[in-house]
């Protein structure tokens, strides 16, 4: 028997037949068309495995008037078929790429959800576009058990999101929570701070001139960095937690008045042995719940007992108290005692128990302020060098008199809330997606494992980009390790196919990659795109030459039709002395100057002819670029040096020109 | 194209018949939308609620079909089953 079938972005049924005429991407079967060459091939489907044989492969093409090709293709989409989509200038938002789908990418979109999957992916292969794409595929086949609201992507920042903004709703998916780091943390934590600008330390760390004092006060700067955001630091916050754990049960039985309810041994085997899973805070409201219950239930008892004693009382006074007056009197203190302590054990239950757990539960910076000045230096002591530990406690106090946290703080202040108040979310989320995951810390993906409550995450990244190698991922094995736990090995794919640069871009960042790949242990990209042209290594005599360079390229550029161009600085200094320079020249020569800077504050990148600091490009892409300063002063042989030569390489599609006044980096 | 003419007039009207049916598929939607779902009876208690839902789940899929109606297919497979 035949079967033919037809994929579309969404399904398509005869209502009267119940014939699907087209059948959703997503649906297990469209697997055979993005793994399976023509041949044997099997899906897998609820009813089992399906095998048989592939005995046709056809995409269709279409253009602005409608269909303008059809074509029978043996694997998925070959390079040459990919050529008129790689071709076409990039755009200021990201699309869906459902006709194209590789097998490799195909092989990411539909792997397990519940299983941790790192993907390795070299800049440029479609890591962002998969992710999304693997989100709308997991709603699909999970939507019965999910809502769209519970799964997340986690993205660099506002300025990628709007980048990507479209792709979700062009594939039908709506509602997926869409957030920045930070955006989530202060979600997760319930508060929102001010952080200091994370690329700040950034900035100071590739400033190539620095002075003996400031390259040491960096040295302990990145270290201590490297520690607030590892497992070795969650566990001496285990430490103190341990202390707020203690601190917060108090050392008593519970008793109302006379009346023992529970021992305190039995209130601690609640407190550290049933409820130990639970957060602090919400241990105590189960615990509470469990004396008020105890309360209830004895209270029968108690009060019985209670009357009992004052009847006794009563007729002892009777008995005993010839005077009329007194004997009243007496009498009626024994009725309001007895009333007192029956109230007590009805109507005061809850007094009494929120009395009994006194310590009040304080906001996480407070308790995380606490740790800092009073327990770090006790914990840390002999784990980490005693500089590491002053710089952590000063630069903490820094930032806190102007009202700041770093950015390496933010993971704790999420771990404190987890673990001592709980996290409520707006809704519970079931899996995150981190994208450009090399900029997050094994602490980070430790807290977005318990957010989610289980492993279902998705990681997606590119080692060669690590520019923030201090707070990052440097090693994603080591690191998953760290996170899952030998047991839980994360299925780890790679993404090799770069389709954004030109061979000639390619192979030319690969070769500046290539002077750190021993350490980074991961795949050099593979062009897709060939045919380009050659990269344009240029030096000139002046910075005032450079800028001269630069705008008669630039007129060269949009003669080509190139629209979207980035002049990549390597610091905001350099961005800022570019952007003189260039407005002078544009000025002398009668022309109005629109060029601007992209800072971090920047929500959307609108096109046209932009400079970028070297570290905020990451992420985008440009139909040209123009790296500037390529000198040996700028970019020295070190790893972050090499990375953010290859991050600003690597945005360009078509067109890639490196200028320098002084002598060439060493890195080309 | 690299179809014989037949291969390719059969693409077309496959094309054809699925915008067609898309087509047919948005007009009754918005149809059943405008009349409020007045054809659809439920338990007193759930009415608005199923109204409501439904309503959601038309309009979507009429977003869906509008999006789509201009490139509703993307690929085509053959695939030969082995009954075993």
């Amino acid at each position: 028997m035949r079967d033919a079938f037809y994929l579309g972005k969404v399904m398509v049924t005869d209502h009267d037949t119940l014939e699907q005429i087209v059948i959703d991407w997503r649906a297990p079967v469209a697997d055979l068309y993005y793994e399976g060459r023509l041949g044997e091939a099997s899906y897998e489907c609820p009813a089992g495995t399906i095998a048989g044989e592939i005995k046709l492969k056809r995409q269709y093409f279409f253009n602005q008037d409608g269909l303008e090709n059809v074509m029978d293709i043996d694997i998925t989409t070959n390079d040459e078929m990919l050529q008129p989509f790689l071709s076409a200038n990039s755009d200021t938002r990201l699309k869906n790429i459902i006709s194209t789908i590789q097998a490799e990418q195909n092989k990411i979109i539909r792997s397990d959800m519940w299983q941790p999957l790192v993907v390795q992916g070299v800049a440029g292969s479609g890591k962002t576009t998969i992710a999304l794409h693997r989100i709308a595929y997991l709603i699909y086949n999970y939507d019965k058990n999910f809502f769209p609201e519970e799964f997340l992507i986690i993205a660099p920042n506002k300025f990628f999101l709007n980048y990507i903004s479209n792709v979700l709703p062009d594939l039908g998916v709506d509602r997926v929570g869409q957030s920045t780091y930070e955006e989530i943390a202060f979600q997760v934590i319930g508060s929102t701070f001010d952080i200091e600008e994370p690329n700040e330390k950034l900035a100071r760390i590739i400033n190539n001139n620095k002075s003996e004092k400031e390259a040491e006060y960096c040295k302990i700067m990145e270290e201590a960095s490297m520690f607030k955001s590892s497992i070795r630091y969650k566990n001496i916050l285990d430490e103190y937690i341990y202390e707020i754990e203690s601190r917060m049960l108090p050392n008593a039985d519970f008793r109302i008045g006379k009346y023992l309810f529970m021992t305190k041994e039995d209130i601690a085997h609640l407190y550290y042995r049933e409820y130990k899973n639970l957060p602090i805070l919400r241990r105590i409201e189960e615990i509470s719940k469990h004396l008020k219950n105890t309360v209830m239930m004895k209270n029968g008892e108690i009060i019985k007992d209670i009357e009992e004693e004052r009847n006794y009382k009563v007729a002892k006074i009777k008995n005993e108290e010839e005077n009329e007056e007194i004997r009243f009197a007496l009498i009626r203190d024994a009725y309001d005692e007895a009333d007192v302590l029956m109230k007590q054990v009805t109507k005061d239950v809850k007094k009494h128990v929120q009395n009994y757990f006194s310590e009040k539960v304080w906001e996480p910076l407070r308790y995380y302020r606490e740790f800092i000045e009073h327990y770090l230096e006790k914990f840390a002591s002999g784990r980490i060098p005693k500089e590491q530990i002053e710089y952590i406690k000063s630069s903490f106090a820094k930032s806190q008199r102007h009202g700041k946290i770093e950015m390496e703080d933010i993971a704790p202040l999420m771990y404190i809330k987890y673990m001592v108040q709980g996290i409520k979310t707006k809704f519970e989320l079931k899996h995150i997606v981190i994208d450009e995951a090399q900029d997050f810390s094994e602490f980070q993906f430790y807290i977005f494992k318990k957010i989610v409550k289980s492993n279902s995450l998705t990681i997606l990244g590119d080692l060669s980009q690590g520019i923030y190698y201090y707070r990052g991922t440097g090693n994603w094995q080591k690191t998953m390790n760290m996170v899952f736990g030998i047991d839980n090995e994360p299925t780890y794919l790679t993404l090799q196919k770069t389709y954004r640069t030109t061979e000639e871009i390619m192979n030319t960042a690969n070769k500046v990659i290539s002077n750190i790949l021993d350490k980074l242990k991961c795949p050099l990209g593979e062009p897709v795109m060939k045919n380009g042209e050659p990269v344009t290594i240029k030096e000139f005599a002046s910075e005032e030459d450079m800028a001269q360079g630069i705008i008669k390229r630039l007129a060269e550029f949009q003669e080509k039709g190139l629209k979207n161009i980035a002049l990549i600085g390597k610091t905001v200094e350099d961005c800022e002395e570019l952007q003189n320079k260039l407005q002078h020249e544009f000025l002398s020569m009668g022309k109005e100057y629109h060029i601007h800077i992209i800072t971090d504050k920047d929500a959307e990148y609108n096109g046209g002819i932009s400079i970028v600091p070297s570290y905020l490009s990451k992420g985008l892409e440009f139909d040209a670029v123009i790296i500037t300063n390529a000198d040996t002063n700028h970019y020295t042989k070190s790893e972050v040096d090499t990375k953010l030569l290859y991050v600003c390489m690597t945005r360009a599609m078509n067109v890639l020109d490196i200028y320098h006044v002084e002598k060439l980096t060493e890195l080309l | 194209m690299n179809l014989t003419q037949q291969e390719e007039l059969i693409e077309k009207q496959k094309l054809k018949k699925t915008q067609d049916f898309i087509d047919n598929e948005i007009k009754e939607s918005e149809d059943r939308l405008e009349r409020g779902f007045e054809d659809y009876d439920f338990d007193d208690y759930a009415d608005d609620f199923m109204k409501a839902a439904l309503r959601e789940k038309f309009s979507q899929r009429i977003k869906n079909l509008k999006m789509v109606r201009r490139k509703p297919i993307l690929c085509k497979s053959r695939f030969c089953r082995e009954w075993r």
